[in-house]
């Protein structure tokens, strides 16, 4: 077997050479990523031609676009809502359990690799793993793992989901406290409805916006998703929040934001080929700034309301 | 026209090369229809990466040939996405899994001459070419190929989302190509049951063969469900029925759209465990293989993938945690998703107990097997993140979701065909593929395709929806470019490596080393007979007198580490007072 | 390979199949049945489901296909399970004649194919077509079309087993492929009788 490029083959068997591999290899991926937004750098261009170019167009597209430096991001913003801290807490809880098993599983895996290697005249452990201490052995391993892995993440998602995002204001006194708004999803923008000042639904005070939501902080808001055609997901990552916007059905979901300010409204679920183009805005303002603003929304609704416009009229009962 | 023996050897042309039912034949048609369709499904997995990295720049070289100005369209991109996942899945892995290696191994491994039914095998095979050329063709219709998605969840994908004929045709395709594979698994199932040869009893199948029967098996039951769910999407589409239609559309109509996701992925979830069961077979036994030590726990591995085959088709729920579901149906997926976790963290085990104190000796189809651990522990470990509701909804159609079922099914399928591919090249051309351009293309894969995953896990954690056709359109995902980048960078990589293959394959099959009967040193049935194959398997129909793992075990005479399954262990009975089927004779007069 | 022809058991033309064969055949014809059943097990529980979200059902302005017209063609084609039931009965106890019950088989399906076409002409010509939009047409048209083109698989199968029986290809020598025709046409029966029980009894 081992005839052709023997040589070769050695050195490769060599573990650390091995590693100088690897070594290049993330360097050849990484290196240009260093260098997307900024200026290429020349042993880039050298090395991937085709790369450069296309680099170069991004280049100038990005001068030409914004001033404004981009600062990369490697992870998600900090929560904006009150049930945002439950998700990183719990992402990190995972991350921790799985990357100590993985760990396991890479030492388990390599030392057999370096000191188990084939040699002349050295013969494997014969081992079927068929007796009842291996099936004890193994049913008190996968349980452990089912344990420490499984069951307790599904014991905070539980204590999260009952407390969190299930948690949907529902009595009429929780929903009275609530900001309520109804969702209609659609190819390829989002409508809000708001009651505005009479707390009610079709209504002519309603405040209805286009790509844009405003809410007030410290209070849940409470949404009824549905869909004009094809299927919607309203995604607001700084909430930790997704829903589906389902045509023919009310999905319905809450979120309260803790902090005031502009955030990212996307859709998560591809609806054609302007999915990428679904971006709103959601406003969070705080208590005393947001009733101003629904006055004046609303008093503009009722000003800018016509009876005769159907179209507009897309109101639906609130369940709760 | 007795089943068990063998047909004669056809002279002509077409009935030797092309409409063969010799079940080698037909393997290979299937491999060389599954790398086809691989190398297609790669190109536009670049053409989509391409578009991500530098949105509206022409793709470079081809770009001309496909897209006006080089340019990917928002359509295309869309088409490109639901291709990539609709051919990688239906066109590309499962022929090369299980058309290929479960039609040659099959019967090699078990003692047979042929499937049972080798007219309804030659007929799978040219069924799914049916599916492949109506799903090739659908790209070129007028109004473009499909667009919504490998999922093709309505309204999107009836005529309210996509109109034109390339919807229509893709979801014939899936049912068409659903055909083949039922009739694969019919044949499969009744080959592994009644074929099997004297001595062959359950307990001493390779585990490869378990694998294939497990998802022979989910492809019998669940692709008559997704077979439904098309025909009630092509009757919304072309006779305007309203299955999938709901009341409130602007139409009227009286259907539900999430009826389809369920029927979707009720098959769908499954679907995943078609496509790694065969993997997770073939490892298991080349682990054994090349750590010259007996499958840790034979039995309780074949009990975990049978669990795992139960368990599949009642998980599927994981897939619509945003959907809708109720607060109680999504606890009982959640727990029901938790606990099918347990199956493959015992095969884990056995894994690594396999290859502990063995005598390893890193050929490449060793080295992707281990890449099989790797990146299947690496998916299946960040499965824990998608199958728990409360950091699911955060995570749901975002790239973490794409890095995930990328690492699971598609890297670690990949993997294991390409074990496959390396382990049993020998056996299928009587050729051995290059050891060295197999290492290099073996880190050539593993490290660009571990990035461009692990990557992907970064920007879907950081809130990167999946298919975008530009995420610099949105504001706040421009500062996440630079992971697409780096994703790009890593997979243009991982697809150069695969022209090292290719390569190597073409090189080594017409010109390469000739192989020895059994290079590997295994003592499974296929090696005991010639390479590359002679037409009618084995001389005689074999007689197997012990398990496929029985390595370094001391009572082997003659200082060999292995022994043939044909071969009588010192010290056991010749044949056990249980034995296969087959001991009654093939012809009755 | 020298030994290729050296091959000692090459399938022999041999016009008698033994009970090994058999099995083989039948076990096949059971995975297929089960698989399938699946398939229009999904059809029928998508339609249960449907039909519970309707308000109303049947839906109103809808005007049901004859009810006796659709229990003679249950009649017939249970009747034709039966002949075919008795056809491969007496194949398997050794009597050469039953192409006759075959026959009989043959033109019960065909005229309940008729039938069927009746019924479907009957709610078409009262203004319901498949895209009326409503759930009623939808399930209808589209479940029965299902049925219907395994009726014509099955047709076909009973002509291919009518010439076969005819040619002494199949006989008492060789019943599993007549007896896995026999099981198809029993499996598009019994479907009929579901899709009866969902669209006219309940």
């Amino acid at each position: 077997m081992h005839t052709t490029g023997s040589l070769v083959l050695n050195v490769l068997r060599s573990s650390r050479l091995r590693w100088i591999v690897v070594g290049l290899l993330a360097a050849v991926v990484l290196a240009p990523a260093s260098s997307a937004h900024a200026s290429a750098s020349s042993t880039h261009l050298a090395a991937a031609p085709v790369l450069a170019v296309a680099l170069q167009d991004a280049d100038v597209d990005a001068d030409q676009a914004d001033a404004a430096p981009i600062v990369k991001r490697y992870g998600p913003f900090e929560p904006a809502s009150s049930y945002g801290h439950r998700f990183d807490w719990l992402f990190n809880f995972i991350t921790i359990l799985i990357s100590v098993s993985f760990l396991l599983v890479l030492i388990l895996l390599f030392i057999p690799v370096v000191r188990d290697r084939a040699k002349p005249n050295k013969k494997a452990h014969f081992d079927h793993g068929s007796s009842l201490a291996d099936k004890r052995f193994t049913t008190i391993v996968s349980v452990t793992v089912f344990i420490v892995l499984d069951a307790l993440v599904l014991y905070f998602a539980m204590i999260d989901l009952r407390e969190g995002y299930w948690n949907i204001p529902r009595g009429e006194d929780e929903l009275a406290e609530a900001y309520q708004v109804e969702v209609l999803g659609q190819q390829w923008a989002w409508n809000f409805r708001a009651t505005g000042a009479d707390g009610e639904f079709g209504t002519a005070d309603d405040i209805v916006t286009i790509n844009h939501l405003t809410v007030p902080q410290n209070r849940p808001v409470v949404l009824n998703l549905a869909s004009k055609d094809v299927i919607h997901s309203l995604y607001i990552p700084d909430m930790r929040f997704k829903r589906d916007a389902n045509p023919g059905a009310v999905n319905e979901a809450w979120f309260e934001p803790i902090k005031s300010g502009d955030f990212a409204i996307l859709c998560a679920e591809l609806c054609g080929y302007a999915h990428y183009q679904m971006e709103s805005t959601l406003t969070v303002l705080p208590a005393d700034l947001f009733d101003e603003w629904e006055a004046d929304a609303s008093i503009m609704a009722t000003a800018g309301y016509d009876e005769d416009d159907t179209e507009a009229q897309w109101a639906w009962d609130f369940r709760n | 026209m007795s089943h068990d023996g063998i047909h004669p050897e056809p002279t002509s042309f077409w009935r030797k090369h092309v409409f063969s039912v010799d079940h080698k034949v037909i393997g290979k048609q299937f491999m060389w229809f599954g790398f086809a369709w691989l190398a297609i499904g790669g190109m536009m997995a670049m053409m989509i990466r391409w578009q991500l990295a530098y949105p509206g720049t022409p793709f470079p070289v081809l770009g001309d040939f496909f897209f006006p100005g080089g340019v990917v369209s928002p359509e295309q991109y869309n088409t490109l996405f639901t291709m990539h996942g609709t051919i990688m899945i239906f066109l590309g892995l499962t022929p090369l899994l299980i058309g290929a290696f479960g039609n040659f191994c099959i019967p090699l491994m078990i003692g047979a001459r042929d499937m049972i039914f080798p007219l309804l095998n030659c007929l799978s095979f040219w069924t799914l070419m049916i599916g492949g050329a109506v799903a090739f063709y659908s790209l070129t219709v007028p109004l473009g190929g499909s667009e919504a998605g490998w999922t093709g969840y309505p309204t999107l994908s009836t005529t309210v989302g996509t109109q034109g004929s390339g919807e229509t045709l893709w979801a014939i395709a899936v049912f068409i190509i659903g055909v083949s594979s039922i009739m694969g698994g019919i044949n499969y199932i009744t080959t592994i049951v009644r074929l099997r040869a004297p001595g062959m009893t359950w307990t001493r199948l390779p585990l490869t063969v378990w694998g294939l029967f497990f998802t022979s098996i989910l492809n019998v039951l669940f692709l008559p469900v997704i077979g439904s769910a098309m025909i009630l999407l092509v009757l919304d589409r072309v006779f305007g029925t309203t299955f999938y239609v709901p009341a409130t559309m602007a139409e009227g109509g009286a259907g539900d759209p999430i009826l389809y996701q369920h029927l979707f992925w009720i098959f769908g979830h499954p679907e995943v465990y078609i496509l790694i069961l065969p993997a997770w077979g073939y490892i298991s036994d080349f682990l054994s293989f090349f750590s010259r030590k007996p499958a840790f726990g034979y039995r309780i591995t074949v009990g975990a993938m049978a669990a795992v085959t139960i368990l599949s088709a009642v998980v599927y729920g994981h897939h619509m945690f945003t959907t809708g579901l109720s607060p109680m149906l999504g606890e009982s997926f959640m727990l029901l998703t938790m606990i099918i976790s347990v199956p493959g963290e015992i095969l884990f085990f056995n894994w690594l107990h396999t290859i502990w104190r063995g005598s390893l000796r890193m050929t490449t189809p060793m080295l992707f097997s281990m890449g099989v651990i790797f990146v299947f522990g690496l998916g299946g470990l960040t499965g824990i993140y998608l199958a728990t509701i409360s950091t699911d909804i955060y995570l749901h159609d975002t790239y973490f979701v794409v890095g995930h079922f990328h690492l699971t099914m598609a890297a670690s399928a990949l993997f294991g065909a390409f074990a496959g591919v390396y382990f049993w090249m020998p056996k299928m051309f009587g050729t051995v593929l290059n050891e060295f351009w197999g290492k290099v293309h073996f880190w050539f894969t593993a490290v660009p395709l571990t990035i461009v995953f692990c990557t992907m896990f970064w920007s879907g954690y950081a809130g990167m929806p999946r298919r975008y056709y530009d995420h610099t359109y949105v504001e706040y995902l421009r500062d996440l470019q630079h992971l697409n980048v780096i994703t790009t960078h890593a997979a243009l990589l991982l697809g150069a490596a695969q022209v090292v293959f290719a390569f190597n394959f073409i090189k080594s099959r017409w010109f390469g080393q000739k192989a020895t009967d059994n290079p590997w040193e295994v003592g499974t049935l296929e090696w005991t007979t010639a390479s590359p194959t002679p037409y009618f398997n084995f001389q005689e129909i074999p007689v197997v007198h012990c398990g496929p793992h029985e390595f370094s075990n001391p009572n082997i005479p003659g200082g060999a580490d292995w022994i043939f399954q044909t071969d009588v262990l010192p010290g056991e009975p010749a044949l056990p007072a249980t034995h296969a089927p087959a001991a009654e004779p093939a012809h009755s007069a | 390979m020298t030994a290729a022809q050296t091959i000692p058991d090459i399938a022999s033309t041999a016009p008698r199949e033994s009970a090994r064969d058999r099995t083989n055949a039948r076990l096949g014809m059971v995975v297929f049945i089960m698989s399938w059943a699946m398939g229009v097990a999904v059809l029928v529980v998508s339609f249960l489901v449907l039909r519970d979200r309707q308000p109303a059902w049947p839906p109103e302005g809808v005007k049901l296909p004859s009810l006796p017209v659709a229990l003679v063609a249950t009649g017939l084609l249970v009747a034709s399970s039966f002949t075919l039931h008795r056809a491969v009965d007496r194949l398997r106890r050794g009597f050469r004649q039953v192409n006759g019950l075959w026959a009989a088989t043959l033109i019960l399906g065909l005229v309940f194919s008729g039938l069927q076409y009746w019924l479907w002409m009957d709610l078409w010509t009262a203004g319901h077509q498949p895209w009326a939009a409503g759930m009623f047409e939808s399930a209808f048209y589209g479940l029965t079309w299902f049925h219907a083109a395994h009726v014509i698989s099955g047709l076909l199968a009973l002509v291919v087993g009518q010439i076969g029986l005819a040619t002494g290809r199949y006989g008492t020598h060789k019943t599993s492929t007549v007896a896995n025709i026999a099981t198809f046409w029993h499996f598009v029966d019994v479907v009929w009788i579901i899709l009866f029980v969902c669209f006219f009894v309940l």
